[in-house]
């Protein structure tokens, strides 16, 4: 079976979306903790989410995709998700209107 | 075919654009100041950049990776803010001094204060980032950057004496103003070891998409193109050797280093001196606003490319967008041009361990660079440069600080 290192390869990596457009890095990963093994439900895309690591307290909840839409973790990690309506390229968007 | 356009475009650049704000000013005022003792940094520095520039074109032909993306990734955001932070700050500052050197070419040629040149140069930088292809403004300014040639040509007309200029590349510190020497020395070396060189050329590989094909390319560029480079950097402090020195003139502005090109070529050579000051500062301001833009863009994970229109990397764009604009304030405040780059420089070489051995570790990495990682004389060779240059600047410039006032 194929394993990943969550901290070494997953975590701060480039994230790509399914049409190869940056979204951001991974700031953040979720684990759920049961009765079994700890398993991975989330990776974080949200530069608060990093600054928290930092221990910066900021309000605001952290966007999340489920790890059931990571397609391969490579050098980048790519989901199955399209950015470009996502709040990770909010600030992007709103530029690009301005721009017109 | 194309790989050896590539080498040729390669060291053209390399030495069109190895002048800007910071060895022009270090260099002449080095000159002006100790005649040739000074010239033993610049090869030092040399030395260290062919180096490192090698090493930045592998990493990022080899893993296909930014240093500055690989390196958010590699130590975990809470390291990545420290050398992300410090080396934000120093290249708005480089930014400034760039700026500055550009409008100071301005005012020798028009007598019209460069403060008031401040507004045009920075909408004239924007202006040619946002509407222009790189390729053009790269190659342009590269082009355009062989004026500063006129140094080595000035030098060869001044002819020096080949046994006092051999002696310039021996270390040896001066009976007085040992601490003014040793604060030369930082600046010299952060003038020629800057770092927005390799992150520039890093981005540059990843876009052009080099593989493990260009390996060799790489080599030649780094090698003959800095090597080259470096030349007329020494070129700058021996012609001010060999004309302000003796007539006790001390750079404390760059108007007076102006006359510098006179001596040996007449009125051409002011103007000469004021074209190469220009578009050579005026090249690195490119190249500074470019890189600050990538910092930004690959640490944080956006869009970006020179390639890619403002729209097509709105962030990227608008950092680079506000970056020229904290630039031209901080001209517009009116500090002295030179003394900004030189506090700069040296601010530089004072932090180049906080990004230099981060980079070292990542040349080291099996996972990124396999086979071709670092080798035992390459790190030998940067971290001792790196660490020495820390080390002197953190003793000379509180010296200097103390010595001005």
């Amino acid at each position: 079976m194929k394993t990943t290192a969550l901290m070494r390869d997953v975590l701060d990596a480039q994230v790509m979306d399914r049409n190869g457009q940056p979204m951001g890095r991974v700031d953040g990963i979720v684990l759920e903790l049961g009765k079994g093994p700890p398993r991975v439900t989330y990776v974080e895309i949200s530069v608060r989410e990093a600054w928290r690591r930092l221990g910066l307290r900021l309000k605001g909840d952290a966007y999340r995709v489920s790890w059931s839409r990571v397609i391969k973790v490579e050098k980048d990690v790519h989901l199955g998700v399209d950015a470009d309506d996502t709040p990770p390229r909010a600030l992007e968007r709103w530029l690009r209107r301005k721009l017109g | 075919m194309k790989k050896l356009l590539n080498v040729a475009l390669g060291i053209l650049t390399s030495i069109g654009g190895f002048l800007d704000a910071g060895s022009i000013a270090t260099s002449a005022q080095a000159g002006a100041e100790f005649g040739y003792s000074l010239l033993w940094p610049i090869a030092l520095g040399t030395i260290c950049v062919i180096f490192l520039i090698e090493m930045s074109g592998r990493f990022s032909a080899v893993s296909g990776s930014s240093i500055t993306s690989a390196m958010r990734k590699r130590f975990g955001f809470p390291f990545f803010v420290v050398p992300f932070a410090a080396g934000t700050l120093v290249n708005l500052l480089v930014l400034a001094s760039e700026i500055g050197g550009v409008c100071i070419a301005l005012e020798l040629v028009t007598g019209v204060a460069f403060q008031l040149w401040a507004v045009p140069v920075a909408l004239a930088l924007w202006g040619l980032l946002w509407f222009a292809t790189f390729d053009s403004i790269e190659y342009g300014s590269a082009a355009l950057g062989l004026v500063t040639l006129a140094f080595v040509v000035a030098v060869v007309l001044l002819r020096p004496e080949a046994k006092e200029l051999a002696r310039g590349f021996v270390p040896t510190l001066p009976a007085q103003e040992q601490a003014h020497y040793l604060f030369f020395v930082v600046s010299i070396l952060g003038a020629t070891i800057a770092p927005y060189l390799f992150l520039f050329y890093s981005s540059g590989v990843v876009e052009d998409k080099w593989d493990k094909s260009y390996l060799r390319a790489n080599r030649v560029i780094s090698v003959v193109g800095m090597g080259f480079g470096a030349m007329i950097s020494m070129a700058v402090l021996a012609a001010a050797a060999l004309t302000l020195k003796p007539l006790g003139i001390l750079v404390e502005q760059y108007h007076q280093a102006a006359p510098m090109l006179v001596a040996p070529m007449g009125l051409a050579g002011f103007y000469l001196f004021a074209a190469s000051l220009g578009i050579a500062c005026f090249g690195a301001a490119l190249e500074l606003s470019l890189v600050i833009g990538y910092t930004f863009a690959q640490g944080f994970g956006w869009s970006w490319g020179e390639s890619l229109e403002p729209r097509q990397a709105a962030r990227f764009s608008a950092v680079y967008t506000l970056a020229i604009v904290l630039a031209m304030l901080i001209v517009l405040s009116g500090l002295n041009p030179l003394k900004l780059t030189m506090f700069s420089m040296a601010l530089t070489a004072l932090i180049l361990p906080v990004s230099m051995v981060p980079f070292l570790v990542l040349m080291n990495d099996e996972q990124y660079l396999g086979e071709h990682r670092n080798g035992r004389l390459s790190n030998a060779v940067v971290l001792v440069t790196i660490v020495l240059a820390s080390l002197i600047a953190l003793a000379a410039i509180p010296l200097e600080i103390m010595g001005s006032k």
